[in-house]
């Protein structure tokens, strides 16, 4: 049994809603602590989210060029 | 689906989605710079004021506000001119000071436990004084509350009305800022056609002559269009004005209807017109992608200082 982990939108400050414009990592592979995982656009700025924890992603919710919101699930980490 | 592997300074081949050069990303907040944050923003609510950082969406926000840093955006949030480079909304506010902002910014900058504040202000042509009354209450405000806290004056251009310049040179601020934006020939297509390059320079000029012994600053944004010989010609221009401190930074275009960026700059040229700028004898020039006017403020007023 493994517990899964939310990666979540962080608060970007400034910012309503950001369009996924790149996965960094594929469904599958392993990813640790604040590796580079997703990039994210506002219309100014481009934010590198990292992961939050070490483990396998084991499913991508957003998909390149799908939006999100502060705290929206966006991938989960297992 | 395919993964994308980043490989350093090249915006990837057949990449549809993503529309910037690698350079101009930054990193997500990390969990404490997200509470620094929130405290910042949290103040700011409290003391009902308004930011630049947000009212221009500012890249730099997470890093400023993490480091406890803010540039107050006073007199509203709303501008009476339509710069085709920002973000602030246009309106008129006919006429309506709030005359007890002075006070709460002194008073938020004393709860943030700010050492180096940077004021600028909407445009507010609505004003017969443009609204430098305000502004230099403010300086004066945070003065009385802490001598010791720098503060750095980045103010309109007044429509060069002499009386509004010399209230806020004499205010005492250490720092008397006023942005020419971008080189001449793109002055007209990007700014309001109540500002002009040759206004602005005169009123750099004028807190050079009223207050020669404090620091003077500008910035130009890059990336509008400009050749280089037009930014060096821009730099010269606020060289004979009496400049100390110049910031260049890549203009990003704020909303889909703001003017679109031309080109990206690379850091690397950045980095040589930082040394061309200092050739010419500035004291102090910050340069880089993601350099705003008041990036890294305190610092380039320390090193001018020191110069």
């Amino acid at each position: 049994m493994t517990t899964t982990h939310a990666v979540r939108l962080p608060d970007l400050g400034e910012v309503d809603e950001v369009t996924i414009t790149a996965w960094l990592k594929a469904e599958g592979d392993a990813v640790t602590a604040g590796e580079d995982l997703l990039e994210v656009e506002t219309e100014k700025t481009t934010f590198v989210v990292e992961a939050p924890t070490d483990g396998t992603l084991v499913r991508i919710v957003k998909r390149e060029g799908d939006k999100a919101k502060q705290d929206e699930l966006l991938a989960e980490i297992a | 689906m395919g993964v994308r592997r980043r490989r350093s300074g090249t915006v990837l081949a057949g990449d549809k989605v993503r529309s910037r050069p690698d350079w101009l990303r930054v990193h997500a907040p990390t969990p404490n710079q997200v509470r620094d944050m929130r405290m910042v923003r949290d103040v700011l609510a409290r003391y009902r004021l308004t930011t630049v950082c947000q009212g221009a969406l500012c890249p730099n926000a997470v890093e400023c506000w993490g480091a406890r840093t803010a540039t107050f955006m006073l007199l509203g949030d709303t501008c009476t001119r339509a710069c085709r480079f920002c973000a602030v909304p246009t309106g008129n506010p006919h006429g309506k000071v709030d005359r007890d902002e002075p006070r709460r910014v002194a008073e938020a900058v004393q709860a943030l436990g700010l050492r180096y504040v940077v004021l600028t202000s909407v445009d507010r042509d609505d004003l017969p004084d443009g609204g430098a009354s305000v502004f230099a209450a403010t300086v004066r405000a945070i003065k009385r509350s802490d001598a010791a806290i720098r503060v750095e004056a980045l103010v309109p251009d007044f429509q060069g009305n002499d009386a509004a310049i010399r209230t806020i040179a004499t205010a005492g601020a250490d720092v008397l800022g006023h942005n020419l934006e971008t080189v001449r020939r793109i002055t007209t297509a990007v700014r309001d056609p109540r500002a002009g390059y040759d206004q602005s320079l005169a009123v750099l000029a004028r807190f050079h002559e009223l207050s020669p012994t404090t620091i003077t600053k500008s910035s130009l944004m890059l990336g509008l269009g400009e050749t280089h010989a037009e930014i060096m010609a821009g730099l010269r221009d606020l060289k004979d004005v009496g400049v100390s401190i110049v910031t260049l930074g890549q203009y990003l275009q704020p909303t889909r209807t703001a003017y679109p960026v031309a080109r990206y700059v690379p850091p690397d040229e950045f980095a040589t017109l930082q040394q061309e700028a200092l050739a010419i004898g500035f004291r102090y020039v910050v340069a880089g992608p993601y350099v705003r006017s008041s990036y890294h403020a305190a610092e380039a007023f320390a090193a001018a200082v020191r110069e």
